[in-house]
């Protein structure tokens, strides 16, 4: 089963904008079978009706989409209480978080007590990683030294650098943070996620296509030019993240 | 169809822990049905690499048919232009390469616009990186595109990830600036690219070995571009651009 681990739905103020029928149509067009979606930051700014729709889409189409939220750590208890609201009474299964575009640093206080409270109710956590200043691949690190009950999955393989400069804090965190994990879209350099393949195993690397900034087919072309076990790349196209959000619930408190 | 990549790496080269023999870009050219690739250094010559040139050299000699040599110079050394002289009149190399974040100079710093107006001379390329880091924005051409009117200046990487829209814009504005598609993550934006600036101004390259050459075609085979653009942009553009080079100077033998 191929999985894409990160879309968004949703028309977002930043200029990108996708239905979930247009996911679908991608989706078929690709093979994929399943995608997890998530809200873009509309033009209101108010990520909760988002999440409803999302959860709306996800009841619609059970089969195909896996809703996360999206919150934004900054409104305190209100993002605690959304989070709460989102996993237990929405049904959402994960949380995202885009300190980019939302426009705050992943490793402040509030932050981390959210990704904590996602580790409690028993789902992962998907950064928009790479960020210079908000959300680079050392900053995330820190997160998850604060959050080890909760898994993280980074995406953009943890940096976003078009000279590999980044790589090594992206390497260095999924080192020493066993809870931290990366999404291959839009990665520099094939041999980066061959070489954490083979540094940190095939079950820390997942099928991420972050569409619609990156293009969803050519991002599961880029899987599929991973130089690997053909035995293990069931792994990264999908079953690492059923696995992820098992185990996750299954350590819910 | 003939395929050249117009931006590869061949270097073994400690300090960046990146190992790539010739024989790593060829099998993936083989692998990727690409029949030429140009070539270049990761690290510069003389300051980081002093044999950079000689290791491009002996590179090419083993694959006279398949690699095009590139030199990476770094524009702050004293004997730069000589070293770029002797690359391209007696080495044979076809173009420059500047990657400014290892240069620690942009693209205006007045070493570099001297450099690559000694490319100029030659009617050889200079290839910036060009990407999100703070050297290398694609705005910081504007300078050099003015001062050196008459260089061919190829922007890699088409502005990274976040500044393609700018890469694009800084190419409408000057024509002696084009891009290569090496590692774009954007598909949709190099289709931009092509109906902005038109296909000619479009280089294809991978920036393998790291960059897997097969899955940087596929990116360009899914633009699903009429048979003239990707002629163009597979082949010919680069083909035009390195028939101009010539390896002569005054008072030097051509090698």
């Amino acid at each position: 089963m191929i999985i894409d681990g990160f879309t968004m739905v949703g028309a977002s103020i930043n200029g990108y904008q996708l239905t979930a029928e247009e996911l679908l149509a991608s989706m078929s067009s690709s093979s994929i079978d399943k995608s997890v979606i998530a809200p873009v930051q509309p033009r209101t700014y108010r990520l909760e009706p988002q999440n409803e729709a999302v959860a709306v889409t996800q009841k619609r189409y059970p089969d195909r989409f896996i809703g996360f939220c999206r919150i934004d750590p900054r409104q305190g208890e209100d993002a605690m209480a959304e989070l709460r609201r989102c996993v237990l009474q929405l049904g959402l299964n994960g949380l995202v978080l885009h300190p980019m575009e939302e426009g705050y640093t992943i490793n402040d206080a509030p932050t981390i007590r959210l990704v904590r409270e996602a580790g409690s109710l028993g789902v992962p956590v998907i950064v928009a990683a790479g960020y210079p200043w908000v959300s680079h691949a050392s900053q995330i690190r820190s997160v998850a030294e604060q959050a080890e009950g909760t898994t993280i999955i980074m995406s953009h393989g943890g940096q976003i650098n078009i000279s590999g400069l980044a790589q090594a804090d992206a390497f260095l965190a999924l080192e020493t943070c066993s809870n931290l994990h990366i999404g291959t879209n839009g990665v520099y350099r094939q041999d980066f996620l061959e070489e954490c393949i083979e540094a940190f195993g095939p079950e820390r690397v997942l099928f991420t296509s972050m569409t619609p900034v990156f293009h969803q087919g050519f991002e599961l072309d880029r899987v599929h030019s991973i130089k690997m076990k053909e035995s293990d790349r069931p792994l990264v196209l999908g079953d690492n993240l059923t696995r992820i959000m098992d185990e996750a619930f299954k350590k819910a408190v | 169809m003939h395929i050249i990549d117009s931006h590869t790496h061949v270097d073994e080269y400690e300090a960046f822990g990146w190992f790539d023999p010739p024989e790593a870009i060829i099998e993936l050219l083989d692998e990727a049905g690409i029949e030429q690739a140009v070539v270049m250094t990761y690290a510069d010559a003389p300051v980081l690499e002093p044999d950079a040139l000689q290791y491009i050299r002996d590179a090419c000699k083993r694959y006279p048919d398949r690699l095009i040599p590139y030199a990476r110079i770094n524009p702050h050394a004293n004997n730069a232009a000589a070293l770029l002289e002797e690359a391209i009149v007696d080495l044979g190399m076809k173009g420059l390469k500047i990657h400014q974040e290892s240069v620690t100079a942009s693209a205006h710093h007045k070493a570099v616009v001297s450099l690559v107006k000694k490319a100029a001379e030659f009617h050889a390329p200079t290839l910036f990186h060009s990407g999100d880091e703070p050297l290398s924005l694609p705005q910081q051409f504007t300078r050099l595109a003015e001062e050196a009117p008459e260089a061919t200046i190829i922007l890699a990487h088409m502005g990274g990830y976040h500044h393609t829209d700018d890469a694009i814009r800084v190419c409408e504005k000057y024509d002696n600036l084009l891009v290569d598609t090496s590692a774009c993550p954007y598909p949709n934006k190099i289709k931009e690219a092509i109906e902005r600036l038109g296909a000619h101004r479009i280089l294809f390259g991978s920036d393998g070995p790291g960059c897997n050459p097969k899955l940087e075609l596929q990116k360009i085979r899914r633009l699903e571009l009429s048979e003239k653009e990707e002629q163009l942009v597979l082949h010919d553009n680069i083909v035009s651009i390195l028939e101009r080079v010539q390896h002569t100077a005054p008072g030097r033998r051509p090698h």
